[in-house]
C-alpha cells in the first residue's frame, strides 16, 4: 500500500540544514499494523506527516495505493487526505466550538456528502466508539479518553484505509489509553492500515510490526507475532 | 464547500468581536452616504436658489472710462439711460429679453395711515417679472405693460414690505402712499429665498412701473441693465456685442470693460456649480475613506480570528480541506460582516431622512438642505463599494489561511 523510496526531509534552521529523516525505505503492507518508536526528536512525527500527504518529502518518493503522491500540489494532496487517511492525533484537536457530531461529520462536509447522510453516519460511527448519548456534547464537556474516541469516529468518517495516530494515547491514563488501543486493533482487525506513532513499548508489543527511528533513519523494522494475550 | 449556515454559526460565535467591527462599517456606509446625499441635494438645492435670481443674467451699471477714445478723455462717466435697453434687445440676437432698473436707496417715504417708514422703490419694465422670477402670491400679478406705457400708479409688494404696511390684511387692491402719491397693489413677491440679491434683499422692495418711477422721482439715468441670455454658453459673445453695441452709443472702447460695470450670473452659477461639485467629489473621497478605514478593521478582526484559529484551520486541512475552501470561507465571512453592517447603515440613513424630512427647518436651511433621499445610484454605489471592499477585506486574512503549512498549524507544543 505504501512505498517509500530513499525519502529525506531537511529543514532550513538558521544557517544550518536539519536532516529530520534521511534515507528512509519503507513498505506497508494494506491491513498492517505498524507502530513507530524512537526516542523524541528522531524523526516519528516527521515521517507520519509525509506518509500523511500533510507535507512533501526533500528527497525522495512516496507512492501510495501505487500512485507517486510526492510531488502532489497542495489542493492534490488535500483530496487524498480527504479520500485516503484519518488523523488521530496526541491532543485530539476537535473543534472547540462543535459537537461531538458536527466533529465527526466535518470531514465529511469536505467530501461534499449532504447535511443529512453526514448526521446520519456520524451518528453511528459515535455509537460504534460508545458515544452515542455525547453527541450533542462540546469537547470540553468531555474527558479526555472520550475526545480521543471522537477522534478516532472523525478519522473513520471518510471510510478511509489509512489510519495514522500520532502518539495517541499520550495525554490519557494507562488504564483509557488501553481503552483506545483496543479501539485501533479493532479498525486493523477490520481490513484498515494503522501506523501509531508511541513511546509505549506494551503497545509495540501487541502489534505485529516495529519500526524504531533514530535520527532521521530506521534504525530497526522488526516483525514479531503479536502478544495480545 | 463549507455551508452559509456553519459561516453565519462561526460569526455567531464572535459576535461581540464581529458585531464591533459590523458597527464599524455601518457607520462607514452611514457616512459615505450621508455625506454623498447631502452633497448631491446641495447641489441641486443651490441651483435652484440660483435659478431664483434669473437664468442666464447679465446686469449692467454705470461705470467710467479707463482709456481715451475718439478723441475723448480717458475718465469719462458713462451712465445708461432708458433707451439702452431696446437698443441692446434689437441688435444682440442671444439676449431673450431686457428691462431697466431704478433702484433707490432705503430712503423712500411710504405711509398707510398711521403707518409710515422709509423703503426701497424700484422702478423696472414688464419683462423685470420673468426675467428676475418675481412670482406674485395668489390673486395678485406683477407690473405690466399697460401699467408701464401708461404710467400707472401701481405697486408690487415684496413680502416684508406687505407684511409691514397690511399686517395679515389682503393687500392687493389696496393702497397706500409713495412720497404722498396714492399707490394701487397689483401683487405681492411670494416669499423665496435666493443665493444672491443686489442692493436690498427683494422682500423689502416696493416694485413700480420704470415710467411712473421716473415721473416721481425726475430721474432718467438707469440704476441697472437687467439683460436675460438664451443661451448659457454664448455669454462671452453676448457680452461682447453687449459692449459693442452700448460702446457705440455712448462712446466708448467695447474693450473698455471699466467703462460700464456689469455683473455675469452665468458666470456666479458657473462657479458655484465647479465649487460645489468639487466639494461633493471631496465629500465622496472623504466618506469612501471612513468606509475604508472601517473596512480595515473588519481585515483586521478576521486576520486575528485566523490566526487564533491557525491549529483549527491545520485540523481541517488534515481532514481534507482544500486551501480555496479555507480561503473562500473567509471572503465570504468578510463580505458578510461588511454588507451586514454596510446595509444596516443605508438603513439608518433612510431612516435619519425620514426623521428630517419631518423636522420644520427654517426655509432658509431648508433652501439649501433641500429633502434628501437615499437614491438608487447612490445606494447601488455603497453597496458595489461595500461588496469590493468586503472582499478585499477578507483577501487578506483568506490569503494567510489558505497558505497556512498544516504540519506548523498542527504542532503540538
Ligand atoms: N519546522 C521545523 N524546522 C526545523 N526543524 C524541525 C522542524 N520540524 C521538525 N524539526 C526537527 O526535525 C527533527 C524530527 O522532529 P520530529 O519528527 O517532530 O521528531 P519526533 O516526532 O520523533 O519527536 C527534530 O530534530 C526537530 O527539531
Ligand atoms: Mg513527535
Amino acid at each position: 500500500m505504501i512505498e517509500l523510496r530513499g525519502i529525506g526531509r531537511d529543514y532550513a534552521s538558521g544557517d544550518a540544514t536539519v536532516h529530520a529523516l534521511s534515507d528512509v525505505d519503507l513498505e506497508i503492507e494494506t491491513g498492517e499494523m505498524l507502530t513507530l518508536l524512537g526516542p523524541s526528536g528522531s524523526g516519528k512525527s516527521t515521517l507520519l506527516h509525509l506518509l500523511g500527504c500533510l507535507d512533501r518529502p526533500t528527497h525522495g518518493s512516496y507512492h501510495l495505493l501505487g500512485r507517486d503522491v510526492s510531488r502532489l500540489d497542495r489542493n492534490q494532496l488535500a483530496a487524498v487526505r480527504g479520500e485516503q487517511i484519518g488523523f488521530v492525533f496526541q491532543r485530539f484537536h476537535l473543534m472547540p466550538r462543535s459537537t461531538a457530531l458536527e466533529n465527526v461529520a466535518l470531514p465529511l462536509r469536505f467530501a461534499g456528502v449532504g447535511a443529512r447522510e453526514r448526521r446520519a453516519r456520524a451518528a453511528d460511527l459515535l455509537r460504534r466508539v460508545g458515544l452515542e448519548d455525547r453527541r450533542h456534547h462540546r469537547p470540553a464537556e468531555l474527558s479526555g479518553g472520550q475526545q480521543q474516541r471522537v477522534a478516532i469516529a472523525r478519522a473513520l468518517a471518510a471510510d478511509p484505509p489509512l489510519i495514522l495516530a500520532d502518539e495517541p494515547t499520550g495525554n490519557l491514563d494507562s488504564q483509557v489509553g488501553g481503552e483506545i488501543v483496543d479501539l485501533l486493533l479493532e479498525l486493523h482487525s477490520e481490513g484498515r492500515t494503522v501506523v501509531v506513532i508511541t513511546h509505549d513499548e506494551g503497545l509495540a508489543a501487541r502489534t505485529e510490526r516495529t519500526v524504531r527511528l533514530l535520527d532521521g533513519r530506521v534504525f530497526a523494522d522488526e516483525r514479531v507475532a503479536p502478544d495480545n494475550g | 464547500m463549507i455551508g452559509l449556515f456553519d459561516q453565519l454559526r462561526e460569526l455567531w460565535d464572535e459576535r461581540r468581536r464581529v458585531g464591533l467591527v459590523a458597527l464599524g462599517v455601518l457607520w462607514g456606509s452611514l457616512g459615505l452616504t450621508l455625506l454623498v446625499t447631502f452633497g448631491l441635494e446641495f447641489r441641486s438645492a443651490t441651483s435652484a436658489t440660483m435659478i431664483r435670481v434669473g437664468d442666464d443674467l447679465l446686469r449692467f451699471y454705470a461705470g467710467a472710462t479707463t482709456r481715451p477714445f475718439a478723441g475723448l478723455p480717458s475718465g469719462r462717466p458713462i451712465r445708461l439711460v432708458p433707451e439702452d435697453g431696446p437698443a441692446v434687445a434689437a441688435a444682440v440676437p442671444e439676449v431673450r429679453g431686457v428691462s431697466v432698473e431704478y433702484s433707490s436707496g432705503p430712503s423712500t417715504p411710504v405711509r398707510r395711515g398711521e403707518i409710515a417708514f422709509d423703503a426701497r422703490l424700484v422702478g423696472v419694465e414688464a419683462s423685470f417679472g420673468a426675467l428676475r422670477v418675481q412670482i406674485p402670491e395668489p390673486f395678485g400679478r406683477f407690473l405690466s405693460e399697460t401699467d408701464v406705457v401708461e404710467h400707472r400708479r401701481v405697486a408690487f409688494l415684496g413680502d416684508r414690505i406687505r407684511d409691514q404696511l397690511f399686517g395679515s390684511d389682503p393687500a392687493v387692491g389696496e393702497t397706500f402712499d409713495i412720497f404722498g402719491v396714492p399707490f394701487t397693489v397689483v401683487g405681492v413677491l411670494e416669499r423665496k429665498i435666493t443665493g444672491s440679491s443686489y442692493n436690498g434683499r427683494e422682500e423689502d422692495k416696493i416694485v413700480i412701473p420704470a415710467t411712473t418711477y421716473r415721473d416721481l422721482t425726475g430721474r432718467r439715468t438707469l440704476s441697472y441693465l437687467v439683460v436675460g441670455l438664451r443661451e448659457e454658453d454664448d455669454d462671452a459673445r453676448a457680452i461682447d456685442a453687449i459692449y459693442r453695441v452700448l460702446g457705440a452709443r455712448h462712446r466708448f472702447d467695447p474693450d473698455d470693460r471699466d467703462a460700464l460695470g456689469m455683473t455675469n450670473y452665468v458666470e456666479f452659477e458657473r462657479m458655484v456649480g465647479t465649487m460645489v461639485d468639487g466639494n461633493n467629489v471631496l465629500t465622496f473621497l472623504v466618506g469612501v475613506l471612513g468606509l475604508l478605514v472601517s473596512v480595515i478593521g473588519v481585515a483586521n478582526v478576521m486576520y486575528v480570528m485566523v490566526e487564533e484559529r491557525t491549529r483549527e484551520i491545520g485540523v481541517m486541512m488534515a481532514l481534507g480541506a482544500r486551501p480555496w475552501t479555507i480561503a473562500s470561507q473567509r471572503i465570504l465571512e468578510g463580505l458578510l460582516v461588511t454588507l451586514a453592517g454596510g446595509v444596516a447603515g443605508l438603513a439608518l440613513c433612510e431612516g435619519l431622512f425620514a426623521i428630517l424630512d419631518r423636522i420644520p427647518l427654517d426655509p432658509h436651511a431648508r433652501a439649501y438642505l433641500g429633502y434628501p433621499r437615499l437614491s438608487w445610484p447612490v445606494a447601488l454605489t455603497v453597496v458595489s463599494l461595500l461588496g469590493l471592499t468586503g472582499t478585499l477585506a477578507g483577501w487578506v486574512p483568506a490569503r494567510r489561511a489558505a497558505s497556512l503549512d498544516p504540519v506548523e498549524a498542527l504542532r503540538e507544543e
